[in-house]
């Protein structure tokens, strides 16, 4: 069993946004395009968001996957003040970098969009929303090491560092990029869990799995097999 | 048994030229490294300067292995330095922004990720361990060393080693050009002419270890992150996150705001963000800091790099009892309490450094450095 628990989880994709803190929505159904708009952001959430619709599609995945928590309901802001976030990411900021280069090409820097293309750029839109005012990290990854924010989320909490904090990763891109490796195809989503120690007073969510891939385990949960394998 | 993080070896190039002994002797010696733009003079920015690797240190080294064979150098220094011989299992934390953008700006497999820069320094340098990377903008060196930090402490690994790096290239130089934060001349940080940064090449390095016999008689005892939770690219008007994350690298290392003998400061020279770095380290100490320097003055702002660099920096100037001037300050309009350093000086007491560093997305990093 781990000294952690998860008291929060929120999962944002193509298909829509799900998660503990009573958000269960379908884009199609809603009329909506994947990642939906700022006043579809402001209606889940309660709360009137300006820039939700200027941000790229790696920082509205996060936002919305962590929203779907429910985090501000569930944690004080007390609790938040000392809550960090880990993230892992294999794509990166992509996106926004091929734009950005696409716009050099042409002789012009872009200013508003130069500082997302760094992938850590995201969580401080997330931490400003949230008021989480912990430790920050964004780690980069290979297709093959799955699981390094998880296990750096565990010593955050283990050292004493934070005891509650916000993990997942987070993947957009939607156009294939000709990569050598292969790494890079074409997806679009966000997971998140809101982890406490095991003795904090918050119920716990769902069962730590076995195998302990908590992120794995909210995705077969929200996206169950055959769901994801419907066209 | 309680465990103790110590810095076993260091690394660097940076614009002094290759090694630390160039960069430490190029601080302490108060000559700005800052010069007129040369490898990236092509590209459009609105500034004259950059702090870039003297060209005959790079000479034969192509554009687009400066990252990789910089961050090398570093690293092998800092193997030498600690006579570490023990590869195979030795794992690797890598700090960088934007080092490797082969494949967005020309051929390659690079595309900007830092984890695929970290699969290619630690190949080259035959490391057998786990290769990490971090991005956390401006905060990344910092941030690599506090993920050193958790593994070395919680027995996971005895030895890790932390490498730094950002090479200057046109995506960056015209992305903060557009942001119109570059000061057109050398940058002065803190100074009330302030207008933005200069940006510099590095690469750092630092061998971690909690073997005390390996070690050069200096430790990392403590570190602590923040955000602003504020903006994601200015700084809280209070330095809250620059507070939070001081007050909490200083728990960890079972240190009081009185131990630190010298903060090195992230000190960009941006409006935004040195008036919130000197209010936070003015709550902090609710009266006058400790002296209190930034070096990018001098160096450049070397962003990846910047913490591991100028920890280094800390490091050296606790070792020589000496601290430069900030560079570029002649009248400071920051928060008073932050007691800059205006000629070089020699500190009464050098044994503790507190390093701060923060980037874009509210991220705030701080380290406890001990000789």
């Amino acid at each position: 069993m781990s000294a952690c628990k998860v008291i929060a989880f929120g999962l944002a994709d193509g298909r829509g946004v799900v998660g503990s803190g009573g958000i269960d929505v379908d884009w199609e159904e809603r009329g909506v395009r994947p990642l939906g708009t700022g006043g579809l952001y402001g209606q889940l959430f309660g709360r009137q968001d300006d820039t939700y619709r200027r941000l790229d599609r790696q920082s509205k995945c996060v936002v919305l996957a962590v929203a779907a928590t429910g985090i501000d309901r569930l944690l004080s802001p007390e609790a938040r003040e000392g809550c960090a976030i880990v993230t892992e990411t294999l794509c990166g900021s992509i996106e926004v970098d091929l734009h950005y280069v696409k716009v050099l090409r042409m002789g012009m820097a872009h200013g508003a969009i130069f500082p997302y293309t760094l992938q850590s750029t995201c969580l401080g839109d997330v931490s400003l929303r949230h008021g989480l005012q912990g430790p920050t990290i964004s780690l980069s990854v290979t297709r093959a090491e799955g699981g390094v924010a998880l296990r750096e989320a565990l010593r955050l909490i283990a050292g004493g560092e934070a005891k509650h904090l916000v993990v997942g990763r987070v993947n957009a891109l939607v156009e294939p990029v000709d990569d050598l490796h292969g790494e890079l195809q074409p997806q679009l989503g966000a997971v998140y869990a809101v982890l406490a120690a095991r003795s904090a007073e918050e119920p716990e969510v769902m069962e730590w799995p076995e195998d302990g891939d908590v992120l794995r385990a909210i995705e077969a949960r929200c996206r169950p097999v055959c769901d994801r394998e419907q066209p | 048994m309680t465990r103790h993080v110590y810095i076993a070896g260091r690394g660097a190039t940076s614009a002094y030229g290759r090694g630390v002994g160039a960069l430490i002797a190029g601080v302490l010696s108060g000559r700005r490294a800052i010069g007129p733009r040369r490898r990236t003079a092509d590209f459009v920015a609105p500034t004259e300067v950059a702090a870039e690797f003297p060209d005959g240190d790079i000479a034969g080294v192509g554009v687009e292995d400066l990252a990789l064979t910089t961050a090398c150098w570093a690293a092998e220094e800092a193997l030498a330095e600690a006579r570490f011989g023990a590869r195979d299992r030795l794992g690797l934390v890598l700090a960088t922004t934007k080092a490797d953008l082969a494949g967005l700006t020309g051929p390659g497999d690079g595309f900007g990720l830092p984890a695929r820069l970290a699969r290619r320094v630690a190949a080259t340098l035959e490391l057998g361990g786990e290769a990490l990377s971090v991005s956390t903008a401006c905060a990344s060196g910092l941030s690599a060393l506090a993920i050193a930090e958790r593994r070395l402490l919680l027995g996971e690994v005895d030895a890790v080693l932390v490498v730094g790096v950002d090479v200057l290239n046109q995506f960056i130089v015209a992305g903060f050009g557009a942001m119109y934060i570059l000061d057109p001349v050398a940058c002065r940080p803190f100074d009330v002419t302030r207008v933005g940064i200069s940006l510099g090449d590095g690469a750092g390095a630092l061998l971690l270890t909690t073997q005390r016999g390996r070690s050069l008689d200096a430790r990392i005892s403590g570190q602590g992150g923040a955000n602003d939770a504020w903006s994601v690219t200015s700084c809280h008007r209070e330095g809250r996150g620059v507070e939070l994350a001081v007050r909490r690298a200083l728990a960890r290392a079972g240190r009081s705001p009185a131990d630190v003998d010298l903060v090195h400061l992230h000190g960009t020279g941006t409006r935004s963000s040195d008036f919130s770095e000197a209010t936070g380290l003015g709550v902090v100490y609710g009266g006058p800091t400790p002296p209190a320097l930034g070096t990018k003055g001098l160096t450049g702002h070397t962003l990846g790099a910047a913490g591991l660099l100028e920890s280094i920096i800390a490091l050296g100037c606790l070792e020589h009892g000496r601290a430069p001037a900030n560079a570029g300050l002649a009248e400071p309009n920051v928060d008073a309490r932050l007691r800059l350093v205006r000629e070089p000086e020699r500190l009464d007491r050098a044994r503790c450094a507190l390093k701060i560093s923060g980037g874009f997305g509210g991220i705030q990093q701080a380290v406890v450095i001990e000789v």
